[in-house]
């Protein structure tokens, strides 16, 4: 494991090492407009994908919600715990409010 | 004594230094007026003898001749002045006759106010009024003038006063003692007729409706009258009044129990003044002053004078003419010492001779020539220009008017070196006099024979002047007219021009006669010789005539005055204006019972005449001032008789009228700003140049109390302010006045309105209004208490005897007479203004009239017919016989015009009584018919509510059918869909503690987790206060899916099932957008979180699935054990959508793939409440999920109405974390 910290380039997350979990892990955020990917660690909050995913698109954590194959992703989330893979997608839902 | 005042004698010029006898045309008045009586004296050297002096007592006015030019008649009423007979005179009389003013005696005026003077000081009035009780007071009770009499109609009481008549008896037991004392006290003439007066004024002043009691011819008449009190007349030649008392007769002569009208109240004190009234008017000046905020005036408070005297004179022994009367004067120990060493050393200069005396003499001019210098300059500069000085005898002001008065002080004002003069003339000049008397005269003539024109201006009267018309006259009263009513005008009609002209006209002519009355009756050497027999040396204090006379005096003075003034206009010669100055100062001194300067001079010092004799600095008492400086003070002394001059009556404290100080240096007029030769955008400005420094501010002096305001203010604010607003009674406005007089300068015209013979008249005459009153007030409640008391009894005996029911009657009852004279009557105008309209209009309402025609015929016969009586006429003839009862036979008069006037009224009263009857028969049937109808409307309304009654009744019994119905539509129901109705309300109310909890997550940190749903979302204050708690709140996905996945929770709890073996499911409202578009596949993820697997799927009772579609809420919910699909729509009101249902099949088939039998599935709808607003969708959702979770019915569950609460009661729950606890779902 050491040895592969030692190797593993973080530029580098090689589709060779595609067998195991790889340290590093690109996801798609989507809000069907706009398409941004991100590259982070298995370990990693998601919140800070999130925060940046806002950011960029000048929205409210509030008011919008992540969903990982349907389901909430909360901040709290990390790719490890959602068990996500490679090149999976976060998808960006308005908040849901209905009243008529 | 003449020989002493024939002695040549050098005056001294005002250095104190000798000088010869100037020439005539010396301005100063002291040369000239010697000159004058030397030339007098060569003229005719002859004295008036002591003998002369006692005048005889002054002859009816008719007896004496016309004062040569000046018709008599013309100034007399203004300024009785009585003449005496022609007297034995050496020199030629100024004008004959001469006049003799017997000093100390009282002036004799009008013939029937002579007798009530007792003092020169005392005013007629005060004289009038404390003779007012005695016999004299007779005159003054106020007539009754023949006049319309006026009526009201009232209801009396006209139960008899006793059942039986009461049998004649002795007047001894028909009077009571009370009332028998009385008379006795009183005189038996005087007595009834008081009494008859005093209820009249009594119930003039109570504004009584009863009128004054009646008096009869004769006794036998009142005897058969009715009354408590009856008058009758008694006597055939000289009538009289006498009053008869019936013991047993208890009719009052009043019983309208009025209260004294507000004006008259005032009167009933025993001094006829208000408590207070002073302080009372003084607050309302003040107040109205500073309320008004007028600028034109102030009141001040005077304060305490300085403990210094003004002028350092020092004051002098005492009076003995006025030991009352103290005056005040300064210790000044210093100067009296001065003085005494200053007497030794040129008493010893004077007898040590010439060499040392004119030594001396140099040195002290040497060594003060300085300081004379400076005091001099205000002389030298009048004789460089001319100006005319006066001289007048030195007042003595006291230190204050309280401190004690050292008597015996050894200092001198030189007032003892005064001596009576030989002939009044002389100071001013004989032929002065004359000259002026003349021009008066003349003008007078002018006047008279119509020689003069009015104009708008001099210029013009100059220009119209014809031949044989005056200027100098015609502007002097064009003159005069501006000095009354100021500058003309432009717009006035002629009419009133050409009427103020003469009435300035008349003004003019009688001054101008008064000026010549005053001057011949002065300047008369009869006059000073026979005050020298009196008062060997001159006194201080010199009452010249009455007061009437001493105010004339000011009135010449001021008209002198304005003579003076004309200079201006029409240059006078400087001899004459000299004249006129000191005739002013005379005229002045006059009113304030001084000596007049021109009475006295200085006695000659024998060491004149002695070689080296050197003028002492005596102190001298007369004092010389520049004519402008003069001024003119009126002295109020009937209220302030003594001698000192009106300031010493000023106290602390007191009031007066001061103008507003008025800066020396005036501001410039306002001007506009210089025209800018270009267009300037900001508002022109205008620009006021005042000098703001204090400097330039003239401070009134606040201890002299002079010069208070100019007449024509103070007569506005007098006439205006108070006569008209304040009390509308003369009275109280003159105790006014005269209270104001300490201190404020009247105008001249104030003082012939006030103190003329009408005046006083009417003052008298509403002094004897409350006079009687007030004697027998007493004497009448007692006589009334008495009768009331006797009465009672009598009834407690009659009662046994017999029952007598009251009657009441109506009467028309005479008014109270109107107010004896016009001006009483115009005052009191607005008391009267309501009653003058009313005898008709005030007719009452219920009238018990039936008995009246049998009830008043006995009355009308007891009146007094006119027909059994002589005519009226014939009787006034009859009383006006009698000289000295005339007032009560035209009172008797009037009472029988009052009786004709009441039988008139019984006629009318009889017809009314029958239009009455008429009117009331009528009302009658009206009423008969308007009761009808009342009956006919109330019997319809009762078979109105009747009906609604039954209406009701039905429509009660159809609503327990509709419940029954429901019920059993909802048991149908339950067994068509399974679901049932609740066992209890599902919404009720929170309790306090979570009412209080739900409203604190308003106060919660924005960002903190207030709870989390079961799948981990956070919930904040955002989600609460914005999605949930307001009550038009769209919820959002975190409350739906949280509240959603709680009801699955408990359920799944409640019933023992695991998350992976649910009995109740719930999906997240995501799981639905997804299914949509990308189809089951692509949800296994979620699938397998719920629980939802082939195999478990038919066991599980409820699947919630929250949709959120384009902003609205709804709830798809399948039940597998029913084979069921649903979707609820709030908006549809539980009936769902047909796509949602299909695609619901199509998720089961996909799930339960080959277990899925198509024929056992079916979509079904659930009924619910059907949501009206826009904002209540998640709500019904969140709620129609909990029953489709317990298995209830929605439609029987909750109502739309109930949903705000619900809102409270979901947020409570969530911060509960789930259905558990007080949210509990059990037991429905």
């Amino acid at each position: 494991m050491a040895d592969n910290a030692e190797n593993g380039s973080p530029a580098q997350p090689g589709p060779d090492q595609g067998q195991g979990p790889t340290e590093h892990l690109n996801i798609k955020v989507t809000d069907n407009n706009n398409e941004v990917f991100f590259k982070i660690k298995r370990s990693t909050k998601l919140e800070k994908l999130m925060t940046a995913f806002c950011e960029r698109q000048g929205k409210t954590l509030a008011s919008v919600r992540f969903l990982f194959e349907g389901q909430r992703v909360q901040p709290s989330d990390t790719p490890e715990t959602l068990e996500m893979q490679d090149g999976d997608t976060l998808e960006v839902h308005q908040e849901q409010v209905g009243g008529c | 004594m003449p020989s002493q005042a024939l002695t040549p004698r050098t005056t001294r010029n005002s250095r104190g230094l000798r000088t010869a006898a100037a020439p005539s045309s010396d301005p100063f008045v002291g040369s000239s007026s010697r000159t004058l009586s030397r030339a007098l004296e060569a003229a005719d050297p002859a004295t008036p003898t002591p003998v002369s002096r006692f005048a005889p007592p002054a002859p009816p006015r008719d007896q004496v001749p016309a004062l040569g030019p000046i018709p008599e008649e013309q100034h007399q009423p203004t300024t009785p002045i009585p003449v005496a007979g022609p007297s034995t005179l050496g020199r030629p009389p100024i004008f004959p006759p001469p006049v003799v003013l017997p000093p100390a005696t009282p002036y004799p005026t009008t013939p029937h106010l002579t007798t009530s003077f007792s003092s020169p000081l005392e005013h007629p009035r005060l004289a009038a009024i404390r003779s007012t009780p005695s016999s004299a007071g007779r005159n003054n009770a106020p007539r009754t003038p023949a006049r319309r009499p006026r009526f009201i109609t009232r209801f009396v009481d006209a139960t008899p006063p006793t059942p039986r008549a009461p049998t004649p008896k002795s007047p001894d037991e028909e009077e009571t003692r009370l009332f028998a004392q009385r008379r006795e006290q009183e005189d038996e003439d005087n007595f009834a007729r008081e009494l008859w007066i005093s209820i009249r004024n009594d119930g003039y002043m109570r504004d009584c409706w009863c009128g004054p009691p009646p008096i009869y011819s004769s006794r036998e008449e009142a005897e058969s009258a009715s009354g408590h009190l009856r008058f009758y007349v008694v006597g055939s030649e000289t009538k009289n009044l006498r009053v008869l008392q019936k013991k047993n007769d208890f009719g009052w002569h009043c019983v309208c129990g009025n209260e004294y009208h507000v004006a008259y109240k005032p009167f009933l004190n025993a001094n006829g003044k208000r408590p207070a009234e002073d302080t009372e008017f003084d607050l309302i000046a003040q107040n109205q002053d500073s309320a008004s905020g007028k600028r034109s005036q102030s009141i001040d408070r005077v304060v305490p004078a300085p403990t210094e005297p003004a002028p350092p004179t020092p004051a002098t022994e005492e009076q003995p003419q006025a030991p009352g009367l103290t005056l005040d004067k300064s210790p000044a120990p210093a100067q009296s010492m001065w003085s005494q060493a200053y007497d030794t050393i040129t008493r010893a200069v004077a007898t040590m001779g010439g060499p040392l005396a004119a030594i001396f003499g140099k040195l002290r001019e040497q060594l003060q020539v300085d300081s004379y210098e400076a005091v001099d300059t205000r002389s030298k500069d009048a004789a460089n220009n001319d100006a005319i000085t006066v001289k007048r005898l030195k007042r003595r002001v006291p230190v204050s008017p309280t401190a004690p008065v050292p008597s015996n002080e050894e200092d001198d004002d030189g007032f003892n070196n005064l001596v009576w003069t030989t002939d009044p003339t002389n100071r001013i000049g004989f032929q002065n006099i004359q000259h002026l008397l003349n021009a008066f005269e003349s003008q007078r003539q002018h006047i008279k024979a119509g020689r003069i024109i009015d104009g708008p201006s001099i210029a013009v009267i100059q220009a119209q002047l014809k031949d044989g018309q005056d200027l100098g006259t015609s502007i002097a009263v064009h003159k005069y007219r501006e000095h009354k009513y100021g500058p003309l005008p432009d717009k006035m009609s002629e009419d009133e021009q050409a009427d103020q002209f003469l009435r300035t006209l008349a003004a003019y002519y009688d001054r101008l006669g008064n000026s010549c009355n005053f001057m011949v009756t002065i300047y008369d050497s009869d006059l000073v010789s026979s005050l020298q027999n009196t008062h060997p040396n001159p006194p201080r204090r010199l009452p010249l005539g009455g007061s009437q006379f001493r105010q004339s005096a000011m009135m010449v003075a001021e008209f002198l005055g304005f003579v003076r003034s004309l200079d201006a206009v029409r240059p006078i010669d400087t001899a004459t204006l000299e004249t006129i100055s000191q005739m002013i100062v005379d005229a002045n001194a006059v009113h304030k019972q001084e000596l007049l300067p021109s009475y006295v001079e200085l006695r000659g010092d024998v060491t004149e005449a002695m070689p080296g004799y050197f003028p002492e600095e005596k102190v001298s008492p007369i004092e010389e001032l520049p004519a402008e400086e003069f001024k003119v003070q009126a002295l109020y002394d009937y209220r302030f008789p003594g001698p000192e001059p009106s300031e010493a009556h000023i106290r602390p404290g007191d009031l007066r009228l001061v103008p507003e100080p008025k800066g020396i240096l005036k501001p410039s007029k306002e001007f506009d700003a210089p025209p800018s030769p270009k267009y300037v955008a900001t508002p022109e400005k205008k620009r006021k140049l005042a000098f703001v420094n204090p400097v330039s501010k003239f401070i009134p002096p606040t201890h002299i109390p002079t010069q208070i305001m100019s007449p024509g203010q103070a007569e506005k604010i007098m006439r205006a302010k108070f006569k008209a607003d304040l009390l509308r009674d003369e009275h109280s406005l003159r105790m006014f006045e005269a209270a104001r007089t300490v201190s404020r300068n009247k105008p001249m015209g104030y003082f012939e309105d006030q103190w003329s013979l009408e005046a006083v008249e009417r003052d008298d005459r509403e002094m004897g209004l409350t006079h009687f009153t007030q004697k027998y007030n007493d004497f009448f409640s007692d006589l009334q208490d008495d009768m009331v008391k006797r009465e009672e009894k009598q009834q407690e005996n009659n009662k046994t005897q017999l029952n007598v029911t009251p009657r009441r009657r109506m009467v028309r009852i005479p008014l109270p007479p109107l107010p004896s004279t016009p001006e009483m009557r115009q005052r009191l105008a607005h008391l009267f203004e309501d009653d003058t309209s009313s005898p008709e209009g005030s007719t009452p309402g219920v009238n018990p009239l039936s008995r009246l025609d049998a009830f008043m015929r006995p009355k009308v016969e007891e009146t007094p017919k006119p027909a059994k009586k002589p005519e009226p006429a014939t009787l006034e003839e009859f009383f006006a016989a009698d000289d000295d009862d005339l007032e009560i036979s035209i009172l008797k008069l009037e009472q029988i015009q009052i009786d004709r006037q009441i039988q008139d009224d019984f006629v009318d009263g009889v017809h009314r009584l029958k239009e009455e009857k008429r009117r009331r028969e009528e009302e009658a049937a009206l009423r008969e018919k308007r009761r009808l109808i009342e009956e006919e409307r109330r019997r319809k309304e009762e078979e109105r509510r009747r009906q609604e009654e039954e209406r009701r009744k039905q429509e009660d019994e159809r609503r327990r059918e509709q419940a029954a119905q429901q019920a059993q539509e909802a048991d149908e129901e339950a067994a068509l869909t399974g679901l049932r109705r609740p066992s209890r309300p599902l919404i009720t109310d929170l309790s306090t503690e979570w009412n209080h909890r739900v409203t604190s997550t308003a106060r919660t940190n924005p960002t903190a987790e207030l709870a989390k749903t079961l799948d981990g979302q956070p919930l904040t204050r955002r989600d609460f206060e914005e999605k949930l708690l307001p009550p038009t709140a769209w919820l959002n996905d975190n409350i739906i899916i949280g509240s959603i996945l709680h009801v699955a929770d408990y359920i799944n709890k409640s019933k023992g099932a695991t998350d992976q073996d649910p009995k109740c499911a719930a999906l997240t409202s995501f799981f639905w957008p997804r299914f949509i578009s990308q189809g089951p596949g692509a949800c296994s993820r979620i699938f397998r979180r719920a629980g939802l697997r082939k195999g478990n799927l038919l066991n599980i009772d409820t699947i919630l699935i929250p949709i959120c579609d384009q902003s609205h809420w709804t709830l798809a919910v399948v039940r597998p054990g029913r084979r069921a699909v649903s979707h609820i729509d709030s908006m549809r009101a539980g009936a769902g959508d047909e796509r949602v249902k299909t695609k619901l099949l199509e998720l089961m088939r996909f799930l339960l793939e080959d277990e899925f039998v198509e024929a056992d599935w079916s979509a079904v709808d659930y009924a619910g409440p059907r949501q009206t607003n826009g904002w209540d969708c998640g709500v019904f959702t969140i709620t129609n999920a909990i029953c489709m979770a317990l298995g209830l019915n929605p439609k029987f569950t909750y109502t739309e109405r109930e949903l705000t609460l619900q809102r409270r009661r979901l947020a409570a729950m969530l911060l509960n974390g789930g259905f558990k606890g007080d949210f509990t779902l059990d037991g429905f």
